[in-house]
């Protein structure tokens, strides 16, 4: 299978203090990677140098085969949807403007069907009539929701989530955890999430990097990690 | 694509790079309202774009289209993506003109309500706390003086020196021409003292700290510290209002003495350098006009102006709603709705005084 991205002797730093180290990675096409760890080990820098959101150090990271610090990868961008920890819509604008945003400013397609698109997708994360409603109005679960249709908006081939499922009911997780999967079966999305989950982590992960203290410990599937001899991952798992 | 016999035929690729431009020859096409299938034997790959566009075909054509040689997984996708004709119904019903009017007045006259509410509110702990700082920060009165008063000094100094200037210009033309130089001095202190002065100074204040106090009050709004005040057992009222109700009231009569005076002392220079008066006949022909009751009028009508400007800067503080948007919205409200209440004020004493 091949890797749409792939991280080579990565290095993160803020200031001296180093967030990341030795990151060599290679995330498969179409498939769900769960990027696992505690707290403060460096799962959303990882995701941020992805996207270019925060600096790199040393090393390097290929996305569909081009440097993310290249003047070409921003061509690229298109192909890619990222939902941040607390959706970051913007708030002046209502859910439906924060969705048709990508759509408008990448597409060409007429107002009718970006319109049809958006309700799609506001009905794909169960959010069908808050289109009007600016995200002040609506509760954390609902504002995920929103910026997960805005994430999808473009059918992107490749999506970053950071915390998708973090403060959500279990029922909203699982059917969050249901679309993910329909996104990469029918859209043959790859996905990339960073999560604390193991619940969600169970029922959608086909590939799972383990981090800790800024380093790889472990990549791997769901029933390897469960059965990894490493301390570190044997205490994830055993509070959890 | 092609329409034949009330059939669509498409093929290909149905995706958001495609359909802008089959989009268009459906338009154009004579034949789009009488659509009966949609057959999708020769598509290859469909997005939401695509099934977005299916469902744009079913909901214009007067029939009731049927897909046809649809792949497995096309249908998954269309499945996954279309969204039913019926869900979309969920607009807001028109409304006609009476039900809008009654709808205004309602909202308008609950507003009054939560208004008068509030301004109870208010002189209740401001009187209840006069003598007590228990339940207010230590030194928030200093603070809130020095932001409402100290600060606006130096701008309202300067324009009520100019205020004076200009009105003493422009009278002392017309006095020149009957000879009345020396009444100079009564047409500029009445101004000052009983309508340009308080106004002014009121008016420059609403616009300083009433919109200062709308946008803190609302921040705090949004951001959960007001919920949080409360959920510690803390009244924001007492907390937040009242120190600023109690600066505004101290500072407005000072801040309106100054302006009077500085707008006065530009009328003398005026009289002094352009009418070629004395400045004791300027000022000794003020002393015998200008009255007690002149002074009073002034300064009480500054304190009234210093309650509403703080009453409407907090009530539209504690009514944002949304983001940044409505932050803004309240603020702009908040300011358009002190000067107007400052300037009908006004008017209203100036009757009551005449009767």
């Amino acid at each position: 299978m091949e890797s749409i991205i792939e991280i080579n002797d990565l290095e993160v730093k803020y200031g001296d203090f180093t967030v990341l180290e030795d990151i060599n990675l290679n995330i498969p096409e179409g498939q769900i990677t769960a990027i696992l760890g505690g707290s403060g080990c460096g799962k959303t820098t990882l995701l941020k140098s992805l996207l270019r959101l925060q600096p790199i150090a040393q090393g390097s990271i290929r996305i569909f085969q081009t440097a993310v610090d290249s003047p070409e990868f921003r061509s690229q961008l298109t192909k890619i949807g990222m939902v941040f920890q607390n959706g970051a819509l913007l708030n002046s604008l209502s859910v439906a403007d924060n969705i048709s945003i990508p759509l408008k400013q990448h597409t060409a397609l007429p107002d009718k069907i970006i319109n049809q698109i958006i309700d799609a997708k506001l009905k794909l994360v169960n959010l069908e009539d808050t289109g009007s409603l600016l995200p002040s109005e609506l509760s954390g679960g609902m504002k995920k929701r929103a910026a997960v249709a805005r994430a999808i908006a473009l059918d992107p081939e490749l999506l970053f989530c950071d915390e998708p499922s973090a403060g959500l009911d279990p029922i909203t997780s699982a059917s969050l955890d249901n679309l993910l999967v329909k996104l990469k079966q029918q859209l043959e999305m790859t996905i990339v999430i960073v999560t604390h989950e193991l619940a969600s982590v169970r029922r959608i992960a086909d590939n799972i990097v383990f981090l800790h203290d800024g380093r790889i410990l472990f990549q791997g599937s769901y029933e390897q990690i469960q059965h990894s001899n490493i301390d570190e991952i044997k205490q994830f798992f055993s509070s959890n | 694509m092609k329409i034949i016999n009330n059939t669509i035929y498409l093929s290909g690729k149905l995706t958001k790079e495609t359909v802008s431009s089959i989009y268009d020859r459906y338009r154009q096409s004579s034949e789009k309202n009488a659509i009966d299938n949609i057959d999708l034997k020769e598509v290859t790959k469909i997005d939401s774009a695509g099934v977005a566009f299916l469902d744009i075909i079913k909901n214009e054509s007067k029939l009731t289209p049927e897909l046809q040689n649809a792949s497995p997984e096309i249908k998954e996708t269309i499945n996954t993506f279309s969204i039913q004709k019926a869900e979309k119904s969920s607009k807001k019903e028109r409304t006609n003109f009476f039900e809008n009017l009654g709808e205004k007045f309602f909202s308008s006259s609950n507003n009054f309500i939560s208004g008068l509410y509030l301004t109870a509110d208010i002189f209740y702990w401001s009187l209840h706390d006069l003598f007590t700082s228990k339940y207010r920060r230590k030194g928030s009165i200093i603070q809130q003086s020095v932001l409402i008063g100290v600060n606006a000094v130096g701008i309202i100094g300067l324009l009520s020196f100019i205020l004076g200037l200009i009105l003493a210009l422009q009278s002392s033309a017309q006095l020149r021409q009957i000879g009345a130089n020396i009444y100079i001095a009564d047409l500029v202190g009445i101004s000052m003292v009983r309508e340009m002065g308080p106004m002014m100074t009121a008016i420059i204040v609403a616009g300083r700290s009433g919109s200062a106090f709308t946008s803190e009050i609302a921040t705090m709004k949004i951001s959960e510290e007001l919920d949080a005040l409360r959920t510690m057992s803390i009244n924001p009222i007492r907390f937040l209002v009242v120190p600023k109700f109690l600066a505004m009231t101290i500072c407005m009569p000072l801040l309106v003495t100054m302006a009077t005076f500085l707008g006065i002392f530009a009328g003398m220079l005026v009289a002094v350098y352009y009418l070629k008066l004395s400045a004791v006949a300027y000022v000794n022909e003020m002393f015998n006009f200008l009255t007690l009751k002149d002074q009073i009028i002034g300064l009480s009508k500054s304190v009234f102006f210093a309650w509403v400007i703080v009453i409407i800067g907090i009530y539209f503080g504690f009514k944002v709603t949304g983001g940044a948007e409505g932050f803004g919205k309240v603020t702009t409200k908040s300011v358009v709705a002190s000067v107007f209440a400052v300037i009908v004020l006004d008017a209203l004493f100036s009757l009551f005084y005449m009767i």
